[in-house]
């Protein structure tokens, strides 16, 4: 990849395998989450809807589609400045916002996730409190030219723990393009 | 619809297909994807965003078909089938106005060593334009 980039390696070089402090979800595991999510994709699983039919089912008690974790772990579209500052002081603080940060200096400023795996280990659901996440860089790629412009993968890797009993829920990987949009071919 | 009762994991069978599921996806669909994941990320929402980093139009994230191919799953599985593993690859975009297809099939079949019933499955999703629009491959524990 041309000069433009020299050097960038070793600046995102110090962020990687840098566990950031965890992090809390900017809300409590809530029914009205869950069902929002269950309706966008028309979901009418009663174990999501129904408190009477999954109190009899085998998880006990309602509880959330495991694969809307990452829904139920997206930070708040807005906050007041009161709460805001901490929220923004821990973010600026996490070893992947100090990559992003690093590479919006090269113009790489769109994400979009290429690839994501989960593992669910134990249900989980309302009454479960907040979700804590410990996440980390795994690896950053070479730049490469992509279709949507050009850019680099970021690996990073979560576990997902339950403020209730500090139960170790899910892990996930996650692949993102990281890339400068304004270069679009389009 | 989900039924109680899915399919019995004994009567599964490696290469059995599921029965697709399909998904018209409209400007109402992105705007729910929106509500339900929390994630107003712009390019999900703006198309003037959208297209000027490189999109065709708004597209669906990944958390939407993360939820709808663990409806897909389930609704194969019986509602307390529970999704181990999910992967999901993201090929092409899903914007408003496509017709999204979701094929399954099973790929495998295993006992944990905890004694679960489970059985891997790959999905994919056509968006009309591209049949591997979104590749997935999952575990689904049977019950």
């Amino acid at each position: 990849m041309d000069e433009k980039y020299a050097g960038l390696d070793e600046k995102l070089r110090p962020f990687i395998g840098d566990k950031a402090a965890r992090i809390w979800s900017a809300w409590p595991l809530e029914a009205s989450a869950v069902r929002a999510y269950c309706s966008a994709v028309e979901d009418a699983n009663p174990v999501y809807w129904d408190e009477q039919v999954a109190a009899r089912s085998r998880f006990g008690r309602l509880i959330a589609p495991p694969h809307a974790l990452m829904s139920l772990n997206i930070d708040a579209w807005w906050l007041p400045p009161y709460l805001r500052d901490e929220v923004d002081r821990q973010q600026a603080a996490n070893p992947e916002m100090r990559a992003r940060a690093v590479l919006a200096e090269y113009g790489m400023r769109t994400v979009t996730v290429v690839d994501r795996e989960e593992e669910y280990l134990e249900p989980f659901g309302p009454g479960d409190g907040r979700m804590g996440r410990d996440r980390w860089i795994a690896s950053i790629s070479p730049v490469k030219r992509t279709k949507v412009g050009t850019g680099v993968f970021m690996t990073y890797e979560i576990e997902y723990y339950t403020e209730r009993e500090e139960r170790l829920v899910a892990r996930a990987r996650n692949v993102t393009l990281i890339y400068d949009g304004s270069a679009s071919p389009r | 619809m989900i039924s109680p009762a899915g399919v019995r994991w004994d009567e599964v069978t490696v290469g059995d297909e599921l029965p697709p599921l399909v998904f018209e996806v409209t400007r109402s669909t992105l705007a729910r994807d929106v509500v339900g994941t929390r994630d107003l990320y712009p390019i999900h929402h703006d198309p003037v965003f959208a297209q000027a980093n490189g999109a065709r139009d708004i597209f669906l994230n990944t958390m939407w078909y993360q939820g709808l191919i663990g409806r897909y799953a389930n609704e194969w599985g019986g509602y307390e089938s529970f999704v181990r593993r999910l992967r999901v690859r993201m090929n092409a975009h899903g914007c408003p106005g496509d017709t999204l297809t979701v094929h399954g099939t099973v790929a495998g079949k295993s006992r944990d060593e905890a004694g679960r019933t489970l059985v891997e499955l790959d999905v994919r999703i056509a968006n009309g334009d591209q049949a591997d629009a979104v590749v997935s491959s999952l575990t689904l524990e049977l019950y």
